[in-house]
């Protein structure tokens, strides 16, 4: 056995692969120690073969144990060691053991979507925990967990989590194929998956919702949707998404009702503002200067009389000051990101308008829109968002404020249009689980 | 591939730059015209007179420190003369915020409206919530005045129509869509109000009754009072009954009126008006004697000062209120029928019938 294994792997300095002798039998035993629990291997190995050692005792231990499993072919056995599986050999039979090391034993605090009320646990990066953390919120017997090992390089396990008495089928087998088909290479995250089960490359908006949160996850099963695990990720995807629960906050529903709505209508008009608001300046400052009301228009006339460019190119120089400082807050350190926040916002907002470079009214607008847009609770959202607007950008420069109606108006068309696997995107009502459409998208 | 696809884009985003070199119009290349007024310039070859109030703008808002320039040039139209005008400043003509039109009296004396009218409804730029009015003796003087109280340029004319700022009672306003359809409207004439200036201050208290195109009528302060109660039903007014030592004075808050025609060869306009308020002057302990009867002789006091404007404005052939429009709209609108009532309007009878509600005599200390 050790000389099979040994053919696959060579020898890596961090494997162990040895014979074992306690003067009565012998046993070979190879495993990854970094891999492994050490603890359990001894408790379940060592002690019983060493100074305890019964043979009709071992044998039986061996033979009926859960934990020991036989009769794997000889070309998976590197496959489960990898996993941290301990393999040995005693008395010609080849016998498994699980006894993979958990890095993480209890739920992670809540990061990317903290929640004032609302539980704290997260999911963390292992899938049995995961599993464990979705069982003890969604405690039904029709809460269903299929397993898939994608045949790529990182293998991390992928569990789908359904509820059987109100999945949709024809989404559900869709999902399945797409996730037995997934291609090679390294999978590292759920956002990477998430991204290559939703196949189309250059979407304007998600169709699968990422979550680190339980509850979320439970309440999207509870509609009768899909959820994806995979292990390492501490982020689940969620499907099929509609628009709207993008704008939901799990806060929501844990508050009082009068002031979720009212946070729900801001972080609407949050969007609307972060999307639209420079082009909206530049359309309003080169194109139609009467929609101001008068005073508006005159100070914005005095502030810009020192402008020396034209208003996209001050409008495209502030939102790539803001979008600079805050890719570089996102990625600083802790310690440092201070620094970045203070020299972004006193010298570049106070002393840009100063230098005369951009107009007083434009750094209100930069900050709104950074602001607006940290609003929106789901950060792939944001992300899109972000992007989107630099298309209403273009779309003013050229054509002013009829081109952002008509752009608003396409992009409510395209949302329209849109289908998150089956589903109407943009759909304002839900539909009932099992009558979504056939086709999917 | 996608690296020269990359670079393609890029090449494409850069020409964005050559973008200012282009016909964006920044709001700092736009000259904002505040106030226009349009007069009658006495030269055959150049009859109009166009004078443009242009803001100065600034960043810093304070009181008395509104900066503006006036330009005036003369020519055969007002568009020649909008365009000569643009030869004299150095940035674009801006009508965007231009709310204020004056037509001299004296234009509309000799030209009529008309040919004003069509420029102002023609450009794109002007908005159709611009207030119209007559500048009395002509439109320079008002266009000219710089008032000192004016935090930015044009904004004191401005606060003094409609609600906005002021809510003077013998203001009548109008807006430059309204006029337009009084302009175009069978049995509807329009009303302009008269603007002069007074003591470093502008004067709106009086109103023009024009037919289609001339003025027939001005109307003083007190009828322009009656006139905006009865025709428009606005508020916050008084109403005045003589009394000695002191008149009584009502102020009213609320004023609804409707008009009613009756009768089909003889018709009677019955003006229904109904005004609510308290008592702003009076002698002490006046509602405890006759309440009632303080409120039906006020009531008939306006009833026989709106009867006689009223027939004042039809006996000058004019028709401000629609009463022509209400009797089209009332019968059957055969040929001839506007033949008929242009016979009948000269004879028609007016029948003011007011209600008056006292609601107190104001605040109890």
């Amino acid at each position: 056995m050790l000389e099979k294994v040994k053919e696959i792997l060579g020898t890596p300095s961090d494997f162990t692969a040895e014979t074992m002798d306690n003067g009565y039998a012998k046993m070979q035993i190879c495993f990854f120690p970094g891999m492994c629990d050490m603890d359990q291997l001894k408790d379940a190995i060592i002690v019983p073969f060493s100074y305890r050692f019964d043979p009709d005792e071992f044998r039986r231990l061996l033979h009926t144990s859960i934990g020991f499993m036989k009769d794997v072919p000889p070309e998976k056995w590197v496959d489960f060691l990898l996993k941290g599986y301990v393999i040995i050999e005693y008395e010609g039979e080849v016998f498994l053991f699980r006894a993979i090391r958990r890095m993480q034993t209890k739920p992670d605090q809540t990061q990317v979507e903290a929640s004032l009320q609302g539980p704290q646990s997260a999911f963390t990066e292992n899938l049995d925990l995961n599993l464990t953390l979705v069982r003890n919120l969604y405690n039904i017997p029709e809460l269903a967990v299929e397993n898939f090992e994608p045949q790529n390089q990182s293998k991390s396990k992928i569990a789908l989590l359904y509820d059987r008495a109100k999945r949709n089928e024809t989404t559900l087998e869709e999902v399945r194929k797409r996730l037995r088909d997934l291609d090679s290479g390294l999978l590292l995250s759920a956002g990477q998956l998430a991204k290559k089960i939703s196949q189309a490359k250059y979407r304007l908006f998600p169709i699968t919702q990422i979550t680190e949160r339980p509850d979320r996850l439970s309440i999207h099963l509870n509609k009768g949707k899909l959820a994806v695990l995979m292990d390492g990720s501490r982020f689940a995807i969620l499907l099929p998404v509609h628009f709207f629960d993008f704008m939901y906050a799990m806060d929501d529903h844990y508050e009082p009702s009068w002031m979720s709505r009212f946070l729900i209508g801001l972080r609407y008009v949050s969007m609307m503002l972060t999307l639209m608001l420079p082009a909206l300046y530049i359309s309003i400052v080169s194109y139609n200067p009467e929609v101001f009301r008068v005073q508006l228009a005159f100070t914005i006339d005095g502030s810009r009389a020192a402008v020396p460019y034209p208003s996209f190119i001050e409008v495209l120089l502030m939102l790539f000051m803001i979008e600079a400082l805050i890719e570089a807050s996102l990625r600083l350190p802790r310690s440092v990101g201070s620094t970045a926040a203070t020299v972004g916002g006193l010298i570049l907002g106070q002393a840009a308008q100063q230098a005369g470079l951009v107009s007083s009214i434009m750094i209100i607008v930069t900050s709104v829109v950074a602001i607006s847009n940290f609003v929106i609770p789901n950060s792939t959202f944001s992300y899109f968002i972000r992007i989107l607007k630099y298309a209403f950008v273009i779309v003013a420069v050229f054509a002013g404020l009829v081109g952002v109606v008509v752009g608003l108006f396409m992009l409510v068309v395209y949302l329209c249009n849109m289908r998150s696997f089956g589903e109407p995107y943009f759909a304002l009502f839900q539909s009932k689980a099992g009558k979504a459409s056939d086709k999917i998208q | 591939m996608i690296r020269h696809r990359t670079l393609l884009r890029c090449l494409c985003l850069t020409l964005l730059l050559a973008l200012g070199g282009c016909q964006m119009k920044d709001i700092d290349k736009r000259y904002f015209v505040v106030s226009a007024g349009f007069d009658y310039s006495d030269n055959p070859a150049a009859p109009y007179r166009v004078t443009l109030r242009l803001a100065l703008p600034s960043s810093k808002v304070e009181e008395g420190g509104a900066m503006s320039v006036v330009q005036t040039a003369d020519a055969a139209s007002i568009a020649e003369a909008v365009r000569h005008l643009k030869s004299t400043v150095d940035k674009e003509l801006e009508f965007g915020h231009c709310r204020e039109f004056i037509l001299g009296r004296k234009l509309i004396e000799k030209d009529g409206i008309d040919n004003s009218l069509q420029w102002l409804s023609r450009r794109r730029d002007i908005q159709s919530v611009s207030n119209v009015m007559v500048g009395d003796p002509d439109a320079y003087s008002v266009v000219n005045l710089k008032p000192k109280s004016e935090r930015y340029p044009g904004n004191s004319l401005f606060l003094s129509f409609g609600n906005e700022g002021t809510e003077a009672a013998n203001t009548v306003t109008t807006y430059l869509f309204d006029l337009y359809r009084r302009v175009y409207e069978t049995g509807l004439d329009p009303v302009l109000p008269v603007a002069n200036v007074f003591r470093d201050a502008y004067k709106i208290d009086r109103a023009a009754v024009l037919d289609k195109d001339k003025t027939r009528l001005f109307l003083d302060p007190d009828e322009t009072l009656l006139f905006n109660m009865t025709a428009f039903g606005v508020d916050n007014t008084i109403l005045v009954l003589p009394d000695k030592p002191l008149n009584i004075v009502l102020a009213a808050t609320h004023t609804t009126s409707k008009i009613n025609l009756k009768g089909g060869e003889d018709p009677v306009a019955v003006v229904n008006v109904s005004i609510e308020g308290f008592l702003e002057q009076s002698p002490p302990h006046l509602l405890e004697k006759d309440w009632g009867g303080l409120e039906r002789k006020m009531g008939k006091h306006f009833s026989e000062e709106a009867e006689r404007m009223l027939y004042k404005i039809r006996d000058a052939g004019v028709d401000p209120y629609g009463f022509g429009l209400h009797y089209l709209a009332d019968h059957h609108n055969a040929k001839g029928r506007w033949e008929k009532w242009k016979r009948l309007y000269p004879e028609i009878r007016f029948e003011v019938r007011a209600n008056v509600s006292i609601q107190g005599s104001g605040l109890i200390r």
